[in-house]
């Protein structure tokens, strides 16, 4: 589990892009991979092993080096020996020393003199014995480099039991020490003196003279030899060593200011003669000290001499190297390395031994910094690395001709095949190199395949025109199916009837523009409903779509009512079963039929008109001939009783009768009365007759152009003084309003018709407001005439009782009245209705709402009417 | 004196019609002969002229129209006034020609016929 990430890591990173490579080039990559991975190993481990024999070299080198090292310090001693032997064979010190010691007793030849005063001559005459000295060994400082030398006198055969060595001389590098006795056989109170070595100048053989030299007092001749007095000499002028035991120049180490300081003392023997028997024996008398520092500088001239970095060590503490200035104190550690500065050295240690016996003196170090080697090793690695790359790519390119030529050409020319394939040569074939190997076989199998595909691909492509040519044939069709679809849809939804589709269970499936717009709903949100939650106008015919549904038979609906608004709407009805394909549903189709409705039932009043208007025409002649027969005759009977007509008295006068009498008697008998209810009865069978004649097709006189303002102001007029008829209404208590646009042209119409009209409806009006019994309301009537449009609007409103719905639809219909019999004929607004829709093609409407008054809208066209 | 009275000739075949008019006409002191159809009228005619004639359309036989016309080429001085029951009644083209106009016809039934008298005193006038 957990090693498949990691495998397809690997697959990733590596193999897959390998892939885009040829198998020639996987191949050749794969062994340049092994290769360098061969290289690489190679040469990280012949690295390791020369820097590990390089380390190895290093190391045996710098031992042999360290014992050379060593070697060199002990030489340096063996010179400081030499110094120290060579006194003996000084002559000068050898004389000087035995002057001293012979013929100057020196403080100590005569016991009885110990512990006295030294006189000033004897004080002058060591002086000029030590100057004599001083300047011999000053040049063997000089001669030999060393750091210091001196000399400290001692007292032969112990002639001064207690003196311990004295009369020092005492050269370094900076300055020159001189010792005297204060008194004779007492090294007690040892007087020191001291000259810097830049001031020293010794005195020429002439100034040791009596005359002149001892004519000063002992101390001011040392202040005119430029000495001064100090209280002690310094540590090295300090003889310590066991000087009686040495019969051979010892050295051994000391330190100053933490540098190794090899000190080598050595007693120097002279003649010196036996205070007891006078012979001369060679005897020690002086003490000689040579000290040789081993500083930084020796290091360096011991470094350029071996050519390697050295140091000393005392007793396994790194004291001193050629390397660095500072001296800084480390223990040697056992792994051969140490740190210097910011550098890690490889050392070597070999012991210095100044005598055979006893532990090591120093321990010589020799050094050789690891980065070198580091450095080293390197450089070689380098150019193993180079060399192995070179053999490596030699060899990969060997391999890469080889695989050329055993794998890759051949290849090539298969690839080549398919590649011809691919692109549509069938007719290639591939050059077979050899018939016997996999590759050949390979190549001949591919031959094979390529007459093989050659064939099928011809077949292919005949297969291939054909679904062309369906495909063509059906995009054709697709293209076809949508336009008819478009066109359907367009259909649907260009339809002013509503149309719903509904499935089995009743819910929406098709819903058009129309629906969308009587409905409100847009289509997509009606989709998937049950038909009477989107469309609450059906629930009424739900069970008969339903019905229609099971049994499969259309079924139809006409001027079904519905209320919209306060309006009445009649909408017709119609559910079609799907049956075609197996698709359950219905499909409904909604047509708004109000306005039919109201056209019909306007032309069923009309037709009632003309019909009426109709029989008129025919009995007219009939009827008026009898009614013209009554009035008339009603007339001459008037007329005949009148007492105005001259005939009349004389026709009386010849029958001999009075006529006052006649027209008395017929006054009591109410003849008069009578007479005038038959003129009444006929004259209003006539007026019947002549507006029943109003509804006949005749012929009309031309329309003129009238000012409808001046019109309506004269029909009011003419109303005011019609109110005395029957005393049914009063005109002067109704409050008129009018409310005329100014901008009005002139209406073509029959002014007098048209009068007839309004005062119908201003008559209608007053009677109507006469009826109610409201002492508050002051009866009104608003007369509004405006354009509109190309019509012109003539408005009679009042403030009246209103009138019930089922009455105002009849209000028109000929002899439809709600007055008392006798009052009205009610044929008044049939009448005026006819006169406005069909001698005007206007149109004439009533609103009204109970209690609160009644209008009646006429409009007239402004273009005038055409016959 | 009686001689320079004006004569009116009512043609009407209803009797009740006729007879008011005549005697309406005879109250006014017109000269009034009176005649059931358009023949008698004729006969009435080529015995004596007339100033007016007061016809209706609608008669047995021969029509008030055709009558006009006739009376008109015999009296070609006559005037007429027509009345008539037909509701529908139009003035034809030939009758306008010989002078007749829209406010000469009347329609029955006629409430006063003060305006028949009032209509043939102006045709008289003239």
């Amino acid at each position: 589990m957990e090693n498949h990430p990691a495998k397809s890591g690997f697959l990733k990173t590596f193999v897959l892009p390998l892939n885009r490579f040829g198998v020639g080039n996987k191949i050749l990559f794969m062994v340049l991979l092994i290769f360098l991975c061969y290289a690489v190993g190679l040469s990280l481990v012949i690295g390791v092993t020369s820097f590990n024999n390089l380390a190895l070299v290093t190391k045996n080198n710098l031992e042999r080096m360290a014992g050379q090292l060593s070697a060199r310090i002990v030489k340096i001693n063996s010179q400081s020996v030499q110094v120290a032997l060579s006194m003996e064979t000084n002559y000068i010190i050898v004389q000087q020393l035995q002057r001293l010691v012979n013929y100057g007793p020196y403080y100590a030849g005569d016991p009885s003199q110990l512990g006295r005063p030294i006189e000033d001559s004897e004080i002058i005459y060591a002086f000029q014995t030590q100057m004599e000295i001083s300047k011999q060994l000053h040049s063997l400082q000089s001669l030999n480099n060393l750091n210091c030398i001196g000399m400290f006198l001692i007292s032969p055969f112990n002639m001064v039991p207690e003196a311990g060595p004295a009369l020092a001389i005492f050269l370094d590098q900076k300055a020159l020490y001189v010792t005297r006795y204060a008194w004779k056989g007492n090294t007690q109170d040892l007087k020191t003196y001291r000259i810097e070595c830049g001031k020293l100048q010794f005195p020429g053989p002439d100034y040791f003279d009596i005359s002149s030299v001892y004519a000063l007092p002992p101390e001011e001749f040392y202040a005119d030899n430029r000495f001064e007095m100090v209280a002690g000499a310094p540590e090295s002028a300090v003889l310590t060593e066991p000087w009686e035991s040495s019969k051979e120049p010892c050295s051994k180490i000391v330190f100053r200011n933490d540098l190794p300081v090899i000190r080598t003392w050595y007693p120097v023997n002279v003649l010196v003669a036996n205070p007891e028997t006078f012979v001369d024996a060679p005897t020690p008398s002086a003490v000689v000290v040579v000290e040789k520092v081993l500083d930084g500088e020796v290091l360096k001239t011991l470094q350029n001499d071996l050519g390697v970095d050295v140091g000393l060590a005392f007793q396994d503490t790194l004291l001193i190297t050629s390397i660095t200035k500072e001296k800084s104190p480390q223990a040697l550690s056992k792994n051969q390395t140490l740190a210097l500065g910011e550098r890690n050295y490889y050392y070597q240690a070999k012991p210095v031994r100044f005598s055979e016996k006893g532990r090591p003196d120093l321990t010589a170090v020799t050094m050789s910094p690891i980065s070198e080697l580091t450095a080293l090793t390197k450089t070689l690695f380098f150019q193993i690395g180079m060399l192995t790359g070179i053999a490596v790519l030699v060899t990969a390119l060997l391999i890469y001709f080889t695989i050329h030529r055993i794998v890759k050409i051949p290849l090539q020319g298969l690839m080549n095949g398919v590649r011809s394939i691919a692109e549509g040569d069938m007719e290639y074939r591939v050059h077979i190199h050899s018939p016997e190997d996999e590759l050949g076989t390979l190549s001949s199998a591919f031959n094979q395949m390529g007459a093989e595909i050659s064939r099928k691909s011809v077949e292919l492509e005949d297969v291939n025109r054909h679904l062309r040519a369906s495909i063509v044939e059906l995009r054709a069709k697709e293209s076809d199916l949508s336009k008819t679809k478009n066109y359907l849809n367009n259909i649907i939804n260009s339809m002013p009837s509503v149309l719903v589709g509904v499935d089995s269970a009743g819910l929406v499936t098709e819903w058009n523009a129309a629906a969308e717009k009587v409905t409100g709903i847009p289509a997509e949100n009606a989709r998937g409903k049950a038909l009477d939650l989107v469309y609450p106008g059906l629930i009424s015919q739900l069970e008969e779509v339903y019905k229609t549904i099971q049994e499969k038979k259309p079924y139809k609906a006409e001027k079904l009512m519905s209320w919209v608004n306060d309006e009445t709407r009649y909408s017709d009805i119609m559910v079609y079963p799907l049956v075609t394909n197996g698709l359950e549903g219905a499909v409904l189709r909604i047509d708004d039929v109000t306005s039919r409705v109201r056209i019909e039932e306007m032309m069923i009043q009309t037709e009632k008109m003309m019909s009426v208007g109709g029989l008129a025409a025919g009995m007219a002649h009939e009827i008026n001939n009898p009614i013209g027969g009554i009035l008339q005759s009603v007339q001459n009977i008037f007329r005949r009783i009148s007492p105005d007509l001259q005939q009349n008295i004389l026709a009386a006068k010849e029958i001999g009768m009075d006529l006052g009498s006649v027209r008395l008697y017929l006054q009591k008998r109410e003849i008069f009365a009578f007479l005038e209810g038959i003129r009444d009865a006929g004259q209003r069978a006539a007026h019947i007759v002549s507006n029943m004649l109003n509804f006949s097709r005749r012929s009309h006189p031309h329309c003129e152009p009238t000012r409808l303002d001046l019109l309506l102001n004269n029909t009011l007029e003419l109303a005011a003084h019609d109110y005395d008829l029957k005393k049914k209404y009063d005109f002067r208590h109704i409050k008129i309003v009018r409310e005329f646009a100014n901008d009005l042209p002139e209406v073509p119409c029959m002014p007098t018709e048209i009068e007839q009209v309004i005062l119908n409806l201003l008559k209608n009006a007053a009677q109507a407001m006469m009826e109610q019994n409201d002492p508050l309301k002051t009866p009104q009537i608003i007369l509004r005439l405006r354009a509109e449009g190309k019509s012109a609007i003539i408005e009679v409103e009042d403030n009246g009782p209103g009138m019930e719905e089922k009455i105002r639809k009849r209000v028109f219909e000929p002899f439809f009245t709600t007055k008392e019999v006798g009052v009205g004929t009610g044929l008044g607004l049939s009448v005026a209705y006819f006169i406005i829709n069909n001698n005007h093609q206007g149109t004439m409407a009533v609103d009204s709402t109970p209690a609160v008054g009644t209008r009646f809208t006429i409009t007239l066209p402004l273009s005038g009417r055409a016959s | 004196m009686m001689e320079t009275w004006p004569k009116v000739l009512i043609i009407d075949d209803d009797d009740i019609i006729r007879v008011n008019l005549v005697a309406f006409f005879e109250d006014e002191n017109f000269i009034v002969r009176s005649a059931i159809s358009a023949e008698t009228g004729l006969q009435l005619l080529c015995g004596e002229p007339f100033d007016v004639g007061v016809i209706d359309i609608r008669l047995p036989g021969m029509d008030g129209n055709r009558f006009i016309i006739k009376a008109h080429e015999i009296h070609p001085r006559m005037k007429f006034i027509i009345h008539t029951g037909s509701a529908d009644y139009f003035l034809p083209e030939t009758l306008a020609a010989i002078g007749l106009l829209p406010r000469h016809v009347f329609l029955k039934p006629l409430k006063d016929m003060r305006l028949l008298i009032q209509a043939v005193r102006e045709l008289i006038a003239l």
